[in-house]
């Protein structure tokens, strides 16, 4: 039985603990009868009196949901592997959710302790949420999750596969999880203190590339990485103004290795130069070790009534060292000197550092009852400079080479906004945007050694918009920005931009409701070599009826219309002409929901489901139809039983289809 | 001018005392530099406050002899008890712990409602769900404009397109009901308006957000935050997504540049996309190409020049990431080879 495993028997079985326990719940004791005291006495007394239990001492001491069943899932038509990288739920006994809250009758420990979960017993994704607190006195939170990420899709790696025979050789079946943990204690008063401590780590095998002249190998993977996060930090707050002060560190090492044991003919299945290249026996062994200091200092203020402001500054300094070694065996190549080797190793040392400031600054000035002026103002600035000796053994030949790399980003953007509340209900806001930056990065490689390439980003941006509320029922939100640059990063980036987007809600009666968004967007750069224009529009409505607050009947449908268009163009590598890099995709999603429950008590019926339907570069069926029904066993208990199915199809990889059916039984307990 | 005011019901106060913002006179103009050293001096000013714990929203309400009239929590439990339990187990029921507020908790959302109570009429008292926006939210920002949360808060979104506080928090719930806190609830409360966004997580390659395993909040702050669109950040200034994947946060020996300028949704739709890993592109070699393109450096941008002789009709070279496996950074190998 595994750790994980055992975590969640004992989640379980303390869960069900408690919820048995609701029984023997004492009520709290009585609190002293405040009403009528002297103002001064209630004064003096109103951290105790903070400090109270807030909920009423004659309630259940647990209450909450738990949700306990078995899933079995039918046998998966289609690709197995793709189900597992787009699904990946399996059969077995599950805790589905869990959601409690326990009270504490005196009062004295706590005065909120929440506990939720889900997905424990076996599904790749394990979650848990504790939160206590006791007003005035600390506030814990917990979280942790442990998710499996497994993706092993052919058309990734290898698009033309269905026409070529080729290895996937990019796949991985990872676990990352994740715990985060924090403290802060005297929550509510002046000055709070807190420490944090954050884990992320990653494990599990894969199948990655090993790159060598002339062939390039199907080789193991083995990932194992670990951050660990640690904070501390102070909150004060006084009248009128806010500060946190924060101060955190980081460590992390990576010792992923990548190996090879059994004679591997990589994708070259024709001699190079007579030669027949193939790798026998590989290591690659990864050393990485990094660690970083950053600081945080925030601040939020309104010194008077007419004005706000919030300011910020934050330094990291992450650095990392390597230590890489590398062992090969086989037939290779070097091509640029023509020189075949049957062994080879390497050995590479390198650090890095990666100084990053940000700072900003926002204030709302409110010079009239009608006007807001908003100004904000944030910059960031980032350097990473590193240095590498490899060493390199290829036979009897011998190589030494000293690298050195570097990357600086500055980054500015200043922005002026108008707010003018032309009416009771409309509201409306024009402003300016100004980008700037500028970068240097390492050159490419048939450029120089050493040299470096800039670019530069300057951008003006328009922003407009109004808020319109006709009547409570109706409201009309729209966000208009027009932007021209002269200078952008990338061939990609945003310069000559224009987007619009419209948001409205019309609740029709007190229990149907229409919403519809509509958003387009158009971005051009029209400098010769590079020519990008792309443009994307998305439109949904929704509907959400709930008579009667939900109670017996609730229907939800969401209907949505994307579309993205984008042709950019390149040179082939292999004969100079210029190609087009064409994207479309015009996608439908839809959702339904319905939820019915005739009676008060009695059963209650879930039908629903989504789909998505695309065209374009990459055309995709994905069907999640869902059905539930739920039978009332006792006050706290009803039996639920659940039917899914998932239904992939991509018409240019037909082979990665999958069909599956799951079916669930449970309890679901309610108290 | 005695500090609190009485505590008895019925005793009149100046019209909505703890709303700051409709009480107190407004900033004069003046230009930038004007306005720039007034903010530094304002600063400077509060930053030298020695601040007690006094609430906020008891700063500027004065006792007087004339303005509306306090009913008394009592008063408004008698016709709307069901709202007055639900109340009791709210977080904001602690507003009756504090100085001149023990016996109206109520009304220091809903004004004085002496009148409301003779009268019953709704238009005499405030429903902040009813108000304006900036009206609801500056009854909010009373007591939580300056806290730590609130420090995005004008940068955000949210503020900008007047999303009301209670548009999201149901203010007499308890504190697991005050805003949607379980990742399913909270997942289908923020797609209700954006449903745009939920729609691309019903695409197959998607974050796992339709499972439960994660929600909204955990990359983006709805209050706000220095990055846009709102999204968290970890170890001070860095975007949240090296919260999970750690191992792409580097430093790199030999950085991809586009990881650093353009973020990871340079080349991935974190929401949700119908192409494997999130990619933006049906294939990898497009998605490499339209940056890499080979056109070279006189339109001003970078990395249009890479080594990039290969055959792309092969279907050997159809993937970049099969031979340059380090695509977001690399401790070891110059062209991202290892």
């Amino acid at each position: 039985m595994t750790k994980l495993t055992r975590f969640g028997w004992v989640l379980i079985l303390g869960s069900g603990l408690c919820l048995a326990q609701n029984e023997q719940a004492s009520p709290a004791d009585a609190k002293p009868e405040q009403q009528g005291a002297p103002v001064e006495a209630q004064a003096e007394a109103q951290d105790a009196a903070a400090a109270q239990p807030l909920v009423p001492s004659d309630e259940a001491a647990v209450a909450g949901t738990m949700e306990l069943g078995y899933r079995w899932l039918g046998d998966v038509g289609g690709n197995f592997n793709a189900y597992r990288s787009v699904v990946d739920l399996g059969s077995g006994v599950r805790v589905l959710n869990l959601d409690t809250r326990l009270d504490d009758p005196s009062g004295k420990l706590w005065d909120r302790f929440t506990l939720r979960g889900g997905g424990w017993g076996g599904d790749p994704y394990n979650t848990a949420h504790l939160g206590v607190e006791r007003h005035r006195v600390y506030r814990l939170h917990v979280d942790y999750r442990n998710l499996v990420y497994l993706n092993y899709l052919p058309s990734f790696a290898n698009p033309t596969i269905d026409r070529g025979v080729f290895v996937n050789q990019r796949s991985m079946d990872v676990q990352r999880r994740f715990s985060d943990v924090q403290l802060d204690l005297m929550p509510g008063r002046m000055l709070t203190p807190y420490v944090a401590f954050t884990r992320d780590s990653g494990f599990g095998r894969g199948i990655t590339g090993f790159v060598s002249d002339g062939n390039e190998y199907p080789v193991a993977n083995d990932l194992r990485d670990q951050t660990n996060h640690y904070r501390g930090g102070v909150r004060l707050d006084g009248r009128g103004w806010n500060l946190t002060l924060e101060q955190g560190g980081t460590t992390f090492k990576d010792d992923q290795r990548v190996f090879n044991s059994a004679p591997n003919q990589g994708n070259r299945t024709q001699p190079l130069l007579g030669q027949q290249l193939f790798l026998r026996d590989l290591l690659q062994a990864y050393g990485v070790r990094g660690d970083s200091i950053y600081s945080r200092g925030l601040l939020a203020a309104s010194p008077a009534a007419w004005i706000d402001l919030n300011a910020q500054f934050l330094f990291s300094q992450p650095s990392s060292d390597t230590n890489y070694f590398e062992a090969k065996t086989g037939q290779f190549v070097l091509l640029n000197q023509l020189l075949f080797y049957d062994r080879g190793t390497g050995t590479l040392s390198s650090s890095a550092k990666q100084p990053h400031s940000s700072a900003g600054f926002n204030v709302e000035l409110r010079p009239h009852a009608r006007i807001r002026i908003r100004e904000s103002w944030f910059t960031d600035r980032m350097r990473n400079a590193t240095r590498a000796q490899l060493v390199e053994q290829l036979a009897l030949t011998g190589f030494t080479s000293a690298l050195t790399d570097r990357l600086a980003v500055n980054f500015s953007q200043q922005q002026t906004e108008l707010l003018v509340d032309v009416t009771k209900r409309l509201t409306m806001w024009g402003g300016h945007r100004y980008l700037w930056g500028d970068s240097q990065v390492r050159a490419p490689l048939v450029q120089r050694p050493n040299a470096f390439e800039s670019a530069e980003l300057r951008r003006h941006s328009g922003l407009a918009g109004a808020r319109f509320r006709p009547w409570q029922k109706w409201m009309l939100n729209a966000d208009a920005e027009i932007a021209r640059g002269d200078r952008t990063y990338f061939r990609t980036g945003l310069l000559n931009y224009q987007k619009l987007n419209l948001r409205t809600r019309y609740d029709v009666t007190s229990s149907l409701s229409v919403s519809a968004v509509a958003a387009v967007m158009d971005n051009e750069n029209p400098t010769p070599g590079v020519q990008y224009s792309f443009s994307s529009h998305d439109a949904g409505v929704s509907v959400s009826y709930l008579p009667k607050g939900g109670e017996k009947l609730s229907l939800l449908v969401d209907y949505n219309r994307t579309g993205i268009y984008s042709d950019i163009g390149f040179i082939a590598p292999f004969n100079g002409q210029v190609e087009r890099s064409l994207y479309r995709d015009n996608a439908h999603t839809g959702s339904v929901l319905a939820d019915v429950r005739p009676w008060k008590a009695g059963p209650w019926v879930t039908a629903g489901g989504s789909y998505f339907v695309s065209s374009g570069s990459r055309p995709t069926r994905y069907y999640q139809p869902i059905g539930r029904v739920a039978l009332p066993l006792g006050k706290y208990a009803h039996w639920v039983g659940e039917w899914r199915w998932y239904g992939s199809a991509q018409p240019f990889y037909l082979f990665e289809g999958f069909r599956a059916h799951q079916f669930t039984t449970g309890l679901r307990l309610t108290r | 001018m005695a500090w609190p005011p009485s505590a008895t019901p019925g005793t009149k106060l100046p019209p909505q005392g703890r709303h700051r913002a409709a009480t107190r006179s407004p900033a004069p103009g003046g230009t930038a530099a004007v306005f720039l050293g007034l903010i530094f001096a304002a600063s400077a000013v509060l930053l030298a406050q020695t601040a007690n714990s006094e609430p906020a929203n008891s700063s500027s309400q004065k006792q007087g002899s004339s303005g509306p009239v306090y009913a008394g929590s009592e008063t408004c439990t008698a016709c709307h008890e069901d709202i007055s339990q639900s109340f009791a187990k709210s977080p904001h029921a602690r507003i009756a712990g504090r100085k001149g507020w023990e016996e109206r908790a109520c009304e220091a959302c809903h004004g004085p409602a002496a009148a409301h109570a003779e009268s019953g009429a709704a238009e005499d008292v405030k429903n902040p769900l009813k108000l304006a926006v900036k009206d609801t939210d500056a009854i909010c920002m009373d007591c939580h404009r300056n806290e730590q949360t609130a420090v995005g808060r004008l940068r955000a979104g949210h503020y900008r397109n007047e999303v009301a506080c209670t548009a999201c928090h149901t203010i007499h719930q308890t504190h697991e009901d005050l805003v949607a806190r379980a990742p399913a609830r909270q997942n289908k409360q923020c797609a209700s308006c954006h449903s745009q966004v939920w729609a691309q997580f019903q695409r197959p390659h998607a974050h796992r957000l339709r499972e439960g395993a994660m929600k909204c909040t955990d990359c983006h702050n709805p209050h706000g935050g220095f990055l846009s669109p709102s999204l968290r950040t970890v170890s001070a200034n860095e975007p949240n997504c090296f919260q999970c994947h750690g191992d792409k946060r580097g430093p790199f020996t030999f950085e991809h540049a586009a990881m650093r300028m353009q973020s990871c949704a340079g080349c991935h739709e974190p929401h949700g996309s119908a192409n494997p890993r999130m990619l933006t592109r049906h294939e990898v070699r497009f998605q490499c190409m339209e940056c890499h393109s080979n056109i070279g450096t006189a339109s001003g941008t970078i990395g249009g020049l890479p080594p990039a002789f290969h055959d792309t009709r092969n279907p050997r070279y159809r993937n970049c990431t099969i031979c340059h496996v380090k695509v977001h950074g690399s401790h070891v190998n110059r062209a991202l080879l290892r």
